[in-house]
């Protein structure tokens, strides 16, 4: 009966998912696969070309990034999931309090309306190429033409609308589109080759030959585009293991791997990681990279010019369709995290307010031309969370500490895990304030996860002092 | 139907790797590429709302 209850909302939201209801491997593969092949990796792409990475850098840090995005998936956050079976939410509410959890949820609903206006941002690229208005260059903060504003607030309108009507209609559409789409990021990358090799001169007949191509005219290094950091192997490796920081160490992702057989399972974010996050990258890349070789004063990363000139309207079409079909699932999760702070407020009003933000976001270039910076900024003010998580399952019980403090106290908020959030964030700003090279934004979450650990357990003795477990 | 559907989106799939790749061993030009790529994109979309996401017949 109550799991029947709990169907009809879908979710197991307040109660663990029963054994009947996991799924095996292969359901997590596919969906990782396509979640993570999204329109916003038509910008990160070009970005590493804009930073000045060398084929060394790129490759290499992208393989092993990934690698350890995946291990965090295997490793920290599937092993508890599966044996909770709670979503975030829940086990955040049972450790840090209703309060705490609402604080989250505003700081998440928020990242993920930028989030979703950059994706935004890559759809309406797109339209540029139909309607030829002047679209915003890499260094652009903000919006520089009326054509540019009306197209974001077009496609803003539609994916709104239709997020809030409830995305089923969507997620058919990306369903379907996903395969297709994995493919056309492959044939960006074929062409991209393909034209390189023909505007070079260059003989490509064996890999030492396609090595040296990539060396000398895709991925050369050197000093990247005004504006822009310089991005080395470890930029690159940290980028790509913590882009998705947020998701695998700040323990979003519970939701999804409690329904996980085993904790093993978390291996199917490799699909999503390898496909989307190194080929769909490095495709992406090199049609910027063409771009700038054959004209070294267009530095605009605009994905919709980039996949015209490649694949004629098809380019176009998987450009909206990317930007679509992932902002639309983005701008509803935001929805339902500002919702659970508005209860009496319906989803449909919070998720067209929301969408509305996002769109608002999108306008600005400064979000997806930046958003190399924005992605590490999301995962790191997610991520201490994550910590207490982590330290309230595995460590707690071996220091005789009580997990799951706010339940067992009936509290509001459990002041230890807050300040342990709150002040391992300031922490973090204060050394990328520094200007240390070590502690720039892309490499200080690791760090703060140990802080977040450490604060957390230390502040959880105090709190419990005089209590036992 | 559902068979030869399935049949036809599958080949779709394979002709968008198909395509670019005979552009890059310099079979077709760029504008052909483009051409058929777009082709196999409709052909894709078309056969597979046929099919995807809806219950196989007993």
């Amino acid at each position: 009966m109550a799991e029947e209850k709990q169907e009809k909302h879908g979710e197991f939201e307040r109660e663990p998912v029963p054994a009947s209801k996991t799924r095996g491997l292969k359901a997590f593969v596919g969906m990782y696969a396509g979640e993570h092949c999204a329109g916003t990796e038509l910008m990160i792409g070009p970005l590493f070309v804009a930073a000045g990475v060398s084929a060394y850098d790129v490759i290499f840090g992208l393989l092993l990034g990934n690698l350890l995005a995946v291990f965090s998936w295997m490793f920290l956050c599937a092993p508890i999931a599966v044996r909770t079976r709670l979503t975030l939410y829940y086990q955040l509410e049972k450790i840090c309090g209703r309060n705490l959890v609402t604080l989250y949820n505003l700081a998440n609903g928020v990242m993920f309306c930028f989030l979703a206006g950059s994706m935004i941002t890559v759809s309406a690229t797109a339209l540029g190429v139909w309607f030829h208005f002047p679209m915003p260059g890499l260094n652009d903060l903000y919006p520089n033409s009326m054509g540019w504003v009306l197209a974001v607030l077009g496609v803003g309108a539609i994916i709104t609308v239709v997020a809030a009507l409830g995305y089923d209609m969507v997620s058919k559409v990306a369903n379907i589109a996903a395969p297709w789409m994995v493919l056309v990021f492959l044939g960006f990358g074929i062409i991209g080759l393909r034209q390189f090799i023909e505007v070079t001169g260059a003989e490509v007949n064996s890999l030492s030959s396609l090595w040296h191509l990539c060396t000398t005219s895709i991925w050369k290094g050197g000093d990247p585009l005004p504006g822009q950091i310089k991005f080395t192997f470890w930029h690159v490796t940290f980028f790509a293991w913590f882009c998705n920081m947020a998701m695998h160490v700040g323990m979003s992702d519970l939701s999804v791997f409690r329904f996980a057989k085993k904790s093993w399972h978390g291996i199917a974010s490799g699909a999503g990681m390898y496909v989307g996050h190194f080929m769909a990258w490095l495709a992406a890349s090199i049609l910027y990279a063409l771009q700038l070789h054959l004209d070294p004063s267009n530095t605009d990363v605009l994905p919709g010019p980039l996949a015209y000139r490649a694949a004629g309207v098809t380019g176009l079409i998987c450009v909206i369709v990317a930007g679509w079909t992932t902002a639309n699932p983005t701008i509803y999760r935001a929805g339902l995290a500002f919702q659970a702070i508005m209860p009496k407020k319906s989803r449909f009003a919070v998720t067209i307010g929301t969408g509305l933000l996002a769109t608002l976001a999108g306008m600005f270039p400064a979000i997806a031309m930046r958003l190399l910076g924005f992605v590490a900024l999301y995962g790191l003010i997610l991520m201490p969370m994550g910590a207490v998580i982590f330290t309230d399952f595995w460590i707690f019980p071996k220091l005789g500490l009580k997990q799951y403090y706010a339940e067992h106290r009936s509290l509001k908020i459990n002041w230890a895990a807050a300040a342990a959030w709150l002040v391992t964030l300031a922490i973090c700003v204060a050394l990328v304030k520094s200007g240390k090279p070590q502690f720039q934004l892309y490499f200080v979450a690791l760090p703060g996860w140990f802080i977040a650990s450490a604060l957390y357990i230390a502040l959880s003795k105090l709190q419990q002092k005089g209590e036992t477990a | 139907m559902r068979k030869l559907m399935e049949t036809i989106s599958y080949l779709s799939l394979v002709a968008i790797v198909v395509i670019p790749s005979l552009f890059y061993a310099e079979k077709i030009s760029l504008d052909m590429n483009k051409t058929l790529l777009i082709v196999a994109t409709v052909v894709w979309f078309a056969s597979a709302l046929c099919w995807m996401g809806r219950e196989k017949e007993s």
